[in-house]
């Protein structure tokens, strides 16, 4: 359920099954502070992705900061997302929206399939993540390449590991008793084929060197 | 041509590396250099000359991403293939690894490149050197290793050049913060109090009490105390304490460049084992380091001649690396007397030799005052002041000497160049000990060529001995018969230091022998070859030497 709520400086706000996903006094300003907030933690990276398209003034505050940066928005709501499109076409910015509802649909995307073997940052919304938590941790997982159901998609970004990694030593490494853990580079780097290719092996022993 | 320099430690090893890459651009103006460093001293770049092209690694992003569960699984992976990339994509001619860590090893392991120089490994995990220096590096220069080359002096000699003093650039922004700094003051020294590990940091106190002192004597010199933005808390703490105690101190926290343009015009620097001392080696600033913790100044002082270095004599000294104190107090910091370093500064100002020779031996006890020197054959040296020269001084010139000849395997040469180098000795010596009497050399030459004698036919026996060992393998009595005469054999001579260590690691503690394996046995065999070819250069040497000095008379 969705209401356009107007603010006093004349902005659009949204309030989404009861809660409001932008300030109702000043969205601008929140905007503002959200992204001084996450800027340290994104400085070295070329891409950000945000889960939660919120109003989108957010998502518009962090690529006019840096236009170099390129920005995606995921969001798992046509209509929420529509409006944060809305809301930021005067701006003129280039922001990739994506709609996904789930794991799969959001590995179809040409765009995220083009994100995918790049180095990226996701940065969640709280306001929009709150509504449904569930959705987009597992859109996370999915993108971060945690969960099982994702690596063979990302690796299909990575040529060179896709044929060092065996799938079935990674599977049974990661389905411990007490269910399916979250994978971490030293399932990788157990799972990687002995006899693969020499620069993949090395990355693998230089790592190594930086987690002791 | 294009060559890539590894730098992935810390900031003091990169400013380190600046005389072998200077070096390197003389040797061959035409040549494309690259530097690989880490991205947290990206900073001092500006001042880095003869450098076409940085590149960074990103450290801490890439230990962040391996550790942090929300960020990508392969972001550690790409970061790094990434980088290994775009230095492929630069078709580099030479590879020169000048950090000596596993890291730095597996990155020059992923180099496509024929000639690499300095530590890489191959897909066995086996270490290449490209170099007998780099090797000596890995092998012999370990801690506590008396006669150990400088690091600066290992990176040149590995890359063929000869090594000096590191220039470099003043910047307009360091320019304007010294400025600002400076308060148009002109008789100033600097102090630089903090440094990257708490062992190595003279307390407060002991900081006060010497600034004190020396301030009584100089009542007009400003004091500033430098720092980074980090450390602008315990600098400004310290400065109070010193202002308390009538010291005309103030802060200076700045950047490299503010540093280096302070540097400049400072009277004097006083400074722990820091990066701020390698800058100084760059600029005319007298320097006073204070060698505490692990700090090893045989391999990283401050490497410019006619500077300061005050370790006290505590036995630890100087103590491992990234490994806490282990004794209740800071023994050797404590132990180094304040009044000695107030003294120190103040006839280092005034270049009163004489005075500084007195302050060395009134507190000999307590401190060893070691001056920098840098020899006509390519190599640094700090020599204690209380040292006189006899036939063990000279010994420890002959023996750096023969080092180079083995290590540049000049002695394999038809006609070695015995004659030049022992000339530069001698030059060296007379410059470090004015006024030598002929008498003094001719009695030291004397009484080393004895010694050399003597160790000549004990290294052959041990030669000997170890051939009947390697024959008689199968009898394991004969290697412990022969690690047993070996370690008697490293006790009685000074200088075999490196091999007595290897047995003793090898042992680990134990009186096993080490194990019978073929690898074990050639390297100790190569050890004592290298003793037998390094005895007969310094044989060679002194006699040279010898033929000089009765020429002059």
């Amino acid at each position: 359920m969705l209401n356009i709520e107007l603010t006093p400086s004349g902005h659009k706000v949204l309030r989404h099954s009861g809660r409001l996903l932008a300030s109702a006094v000043d969205p601008i300003g929140e905007a503002k502070s959200w992204v001084d907030s996450i800027e340290p933690s994104i400085r070295a990276f070329p891409q950000v992705v945000i889960l939660g398209a919120g109003c989108g003034y957010h998502a518009v505050e962090l690529k006019k900061r840096n236009p170099q940066r390129h920005v995606y928005v995921i969001d798992t709501d046509r209509e929420i997302l529509e409006f944060a499109m809305d809301a930021q076409k005067s701006e003129n910015l280039e922001i990739t929206w994506c709609l996904a509802h789930d794991s799969q649909s959001l590995a179809s995307l040409p765009a995220v399939q083009k994100l995918i073997g790049r180095v990226f940052r996701v940065i969640e919304h709280k306001p929009s993540v709150h509504a449904s938590p569930a959705v987009y941790r597992d859109l996370k997982d999915f993108l971060l390449g945690r969960v099982l159901n994702s690596i063979d998609f990302h690796l299909q970004a990575r040529p060179r590991l896709e044929t060092s990694i065996r799938r079935g030593k990674l599977f049974t490494q990661v389905d411990s008793d007490q269910g399916p853990e979250l994978l971490t580079i030293k399932h990788l780097e157990k799972s990687c084929d002995p006899h693969a290719d020499r620069k993949v092996l090395f990355i693998f022993r230089l790592l190594r060197e930086l987690v002791k | 041509m294009k060559i890539l320099v590894v730098s992935m430690l810390r900031l003091g090893d990169v400013l380190m590396a600046v005389p072998t890459i200077r070096g390197l651009k003389k040797k061959n103006p035409g040549v494309e250099i690259h530097v690989l460093m880490n991205r947290q001293f990206q900073g001092v770049t500006p001042m880095i000359p003869d450098v076409e092209h940085f590149w960074y690694f990103d450290r801490a992003l890439v230990q962040d991403a391996l550790v942090q569960a929300d960020r990508s699984i392969f972001e550690a992976y790409d970061r790094v293939e990434g980088l290994v990339d775009r230095l492929n994509n630069q078709r580099f001619d030479q590879v020169i690894n000048l950090t000596h860590n596993r890291l730095s090893g597996w990155l020059c392991g992923l180099i496509d490149c024929a000639d690499k120089q300095g530590l890489a490994y191959n897909l066995n995990g086996q270490a290449s050197f490209g170099s007998t220096w780099f090797r000596y590096l890995n092998d012999l220069a370990g801690p506590n290793s008396r006669d150990a080359f400088h690091l600066s002096d290992i990176f040149s000699f590995a890359s063929g050049i000869k090594s000096k003093p590191a220039q470099l650039f003043e910047t307009e922004a360091g320019q304007s913060e010294a400025q600002n700094l400076l308060q148009g003051s002109k008789n100033y020294i600097l102090v630089q109090p903090l440094t990257s590990e708490d062992k190595k940091n003279w307390s407060f106190r002991s900081w006060v009490s010497a600034l004190n002192q020396f301030q009584k004597f100089e009542p007009n010199v400003d004091v500033l105390v430098l720092g980074a933005e980090f450390e602008r808390n315990p600098v400004e703490d310290l400065v109070s304490q010193l202002k308390t105690a009538n010291v005309r101190a103030r802060p200076a926290i700045c950047s490299f460049e503010g540093v280096y343009s302070l540097l400049k015009n400072a009277k004097l620097l006083v400074t722990g084992d820091t990066s701020v001392k390698h800058l100084a080696s760059s600029s005319p600033c007298p320097v006073i380091e204070l060698s505490l913790g692990s700090s090893d100044f045989r391999k990283t002082g401050v490497y410019r001649a006619k500077n300061l270095i005050l370790q006290s004599r505590e036995y630890c000294s100087p103590c491992p690396h990234s490994v806490a104190c282990t004794r209740e107090t800071h023994a050797c910091a404590e132990r180094l007397p304040p009044e000695a370093v107030a003294l120190s500064m103040l006839h280092l100002l005034h270049k009163n030799w004489l005075s500084l020779r007195q302050v060395a031996y009134e507190f000999a006890d307590d401190v060893e005052i070691a001056m920098t020197h840098s020899s006509k054959a390519g190599y640094w040296l700090a020599l204690p002041l209380t040292q006189k020269f006899d036939s063990w001084m000279l010994d420890r010139w002959v023996e750096k000497s023969a080092w180079k000849f083995l290590l540049e395997k000049e002695h394999q040469k038809k006609i070695g160049e015995y004659g030049t180098e022992s000339l530069y000795i001698k030059e060296s010596i007379e410059e470090a000990f004015a006024k030598l009497a002929p008498r003094e050399w001719t009695d030291a030459i004397a009484a080393t060529e004895e010694r050399l004698q003597d160790l000549q036919f004990e290294t052959e026996a041990l030669r000997q001995l170890l051939y009947r060992t390697v024959r008689g393998l199968s009898h394991e009595n004969t290697l412990e018969t022969f690690l047993t005469e070996l370690k008697t054999f490293c006790e009685e001579n000074e200088g075999r230091l490196n091999l007595a260590a290897y047995i003793l690691q090898q042992n680990e503690g134990s009186n096993r022998a080490p194990e019978l394996n073929l690898q074990n046995i050639r390297k100790i065999q190569n050890f004592v070859e290298d003793i037998c070819a390094r005895t007969d250069i310094k044989m060679k040497l002194v006699r040279s030497l010898k033929s000089q000095t009765m020429e002059i008379q």
